[in-house]
């Protein structure tokens, strides 16, 4: 091994000498762009306080909503009349006496042409927490092996996308956080389990695109994530879906169609945020909310909204808002939910308090404890990706089919392995 | 000195010398102690025991438990879910000390390691008295490497000697100091430390 100033070079293809450079500009680049940042908040901070009067907003979204314009994909107060005045601010509201809380997240190994076989697998993991009660959380977990040829392949025999199997988890997450819920109803109905109200979270947004042009059977998608919707629904269970890193700038869009002259509403100048382009609802909210505040409500317009609403009905709308989880430091993250979470005043509260309690369980790393424990009961291991393609090929050999192998895999492992030196003797 | 169940956990990786056995966190109770006296079967027909004494008790952590502990308060629900769902393991290192056979105690390292997931039991008060009714499991204890040799053996006595009815207590205590005093003959700065953890403590006036 070529060691040199402790750094092993003969394994090393990045020319850091031709990169330092490049990253010290990017610095300076990066150090010019945060100041016009300031600037663009102060002005974005400024237009938020200013956004106090709920009906002048319904004006300005009704002259988006019924012209020409279509551009338009910023945000808009939530439905009347669980409307909110745009700059408001919620205070941290009590927790619930009790509440169940179920959490659903998941993993996969992608379908790979150089593998043993072709098939992918989505491992769920889900996690209910039974709020208010000193009672041991339940773990669950479902792997799925799909090895199909119809399920592996789009209608031009091509192997399917890794966009496809993504939104094939997605779906598989929110038809398990129904199943959940439904028996959790079932049972209080029962009477064998105490009553509580049921929240779901979700790891993503609600509000999902499927895109006929990227996924396979997009159609059939949506519908299914429609079904498990509305079984969540009539389980009675309130559905959340929790955005972490949150790059959204809908509520900034709808600061800028609040500040634009009537005369300049037109699809041209809401193809950017003007004056304050680049900010992002989380810069602006990190500014606003202290910790455990939460935003108003809002709903996204968008095309796809407007589907969910007319194919669905008006409660199946998504709406969302925001919370600051942080607690020495603004941490803020989105929560998606249908409208028949957002038109009832308690129930939000009860969300927005568990959130936030669910997020202080982890003291530094301000995420739900529920999403962590069902991401580690999903999360699929390299060793077990092993396993498993171990277990595929002594299966195959059983049934006297040999693995197939790639030489092309072969060959780059060959090359990407470490090398080994020649020992006298041996 | 034996109640309930006697279990302190399964063989995860053994050797002649000593095993280590684990058990879920939420399985710990006063079967695990340092010192305690506890016996393996090392063949299939029982009639082979390892005898070994607990030198130390480890529980590992991972980044979620570090976070856990941060948090203001831990929660309950999270602390249940901890101990019960995610399986923390508990390894408990044992040292071998002699070995049972065909019912007769040897004082010498057993002649095969217990096979993985084995059970590990405590020893009966019985038991123990019957091992250490001869001293000479103490010059392996003295002996042994990578363990705190005279805190171990000193645990190990005090353990003991509760396991004789209490006339009998003071006897054991000072044959088993006599003992120790002829195999650190050599050693008397050692000697003195040992007696001293053993001795009987002063009374409060």
């Amino acid at each position: 091994m070529n060691l040199l100033f402790g750094v092993n070079f003969q394994t090393m293809t990045l020319e850091f000498v031709k990169v330092v450079d490049q990253v010290e500009r990017m610095g300076r680049y990066l150090g010019h762009r945060a100041q016009t940042m300031v600037d663009k908040l102060d002005i974005a901070l400024d237009w938020f306080t200013a956004a106090d009067d709920l009906g002048a907003v319904w004006e300005r979204i009704n002259v988006v909503r019924n012209s020409s314009v279509s551009g338009y994909r910023g945000a808009a107060p939530a439905p009347q009349p669980h409307d909110e005045v745009v700059s408001g601010v919620g205070t941290l509201p009590l927790t619930p006496k009790t509440a169940v809380i179920v959490a659903v997240d998941g993993s996969q190994i992608y379908p790979d042409p150089h593998g043993s076989a072709l098939f992918y697998l989505i491992n769920l993991g889900s996690l209910t927490y039974f709020y208010g009660r000193d009672r041991l959380p339940e773990p669950y977990t479902q792997p799925e092996l799909i090895f199909i040829e119809d399920l592996l392949e789009d209608q031009d025999g091509r192997l399917i996308n890794s966009q496809t199997v993504n939104t094939r988890r997605t779906i598989a997450e929110v038809q398990l956080l129904a199943k959940r819920a439904w028996a959790l109803d079932q049972t209080m109905q029962a009477g064998t389990e105490e009553n509580a109200p049921i929240f779901t979270i979700h790891d993503g947004n609600l509000l999902k695109f499927f895109n006929p042009t990227e996924l396979v059977d997009a159609w059939q998608l949506e519908t299914d994530y429609f079904r498990a919707l509305q079984k969540l629904h009539e389980s009675n269970a309130f559905a959340a879906g929790y955005i972490d890193r949150t790059s959204s700038s809908s509520v900034i869009s709808l600061l800028h169609l609040l500040n634009l002259q009537p005369d300049e509403i037109n699809d041209a100048n809401l193809k950017t945020n003007g004056q304050i382009e680049g900010i992002s609802d989380a810069q602006l909210f990190a500014a606003v909310l202290q910790p455990g505040e939460r935003s108003a409500v809002f709903a996204q317009s968008s095309p796809q909204n407007k589907d969910y609403k007319d194919k669905y009905g008006a409660e199946y709308e998504i709406a969302f808002f925001y919370i600051n989880v942080g607690d020495t430091r603004p941490h803020i993250v989105r929560i998606e939910i249908p409208m028949w979470v957002g038109r009832h005043k308690p129930v939000m509260d009860h969300l927005h308090a568990l959130l936030v309690a669910q997020c202080a369980i982890q003291g530094r790393e301000r995420y739900p404890y529920v999403l962590t424990r069902a991401d580690e009961l999903a999360y699929i291991k390299q060793t077990e990706r092993q396993q498993l393609d171990e277990l595929i090929r002594i299966e195959l050999r059983r049934q006297q089919i040999t693995p197939e192998r790639s030489t092309k895999l072969e060959s780059k492992g060959m090359a990407r392995s470490s090398r080994r030196r020649y020992l006298l003797g041996t | 000195m034996t109640q309930g169940s006697d279990v302190v956990g399964r063989v995860l990786r053994a050797s002649t010398s000593g095993f280590d056995c684990g058990t879920r966190s939420s399985s710990i109770n006063g079967n695990q102690n340092f010192g305690a006296f506890v016996t393996v079967p090392i063949t299939d027909d029982q009639n082979q025991h390892a005898v070994g004494l607990i030198y130390a008790i480890r529980i590992d952590d991972d980044p979620l438990a570090r976070e856990l502990v941060m948090a203001a308060n831990v929660d309950n629900n999270a602390l249940l879910d901890h101990r019960e769902n995610r399986m923390v393991p508990v390894e408990i290192c044992v040292i071998n000390v002699g070995y049972a056979q065909n019912g007769a105690y040897y004082y010498n390292l057993p002649p095969r390691p217990p096979m993985s997931l084995i059970e590990v039991r405590l020893m009966t008060s019985n038991e123990v008295c019957r091992f250490t009714e001869q001293t000479d499991f103490i010059r392996l204890v003295l002996n042994a490497r990578d363990v705190k040799p005279d805190e171990l053996l000193a645990a190990a006595l005090i353990y003991a000697s509760y396991a004789y009815p209490e006339s009998e207590r003071y006897d054991f205590m000072v044959r088993c100091g006599r003992r120790t005093a002829q195999l650190l003959s050599h050693d008397l700065k050692r000697l003195s430390h040992i007696l001293s953890l053993i001795s009987p403590p002063e009374p409060i006036s």
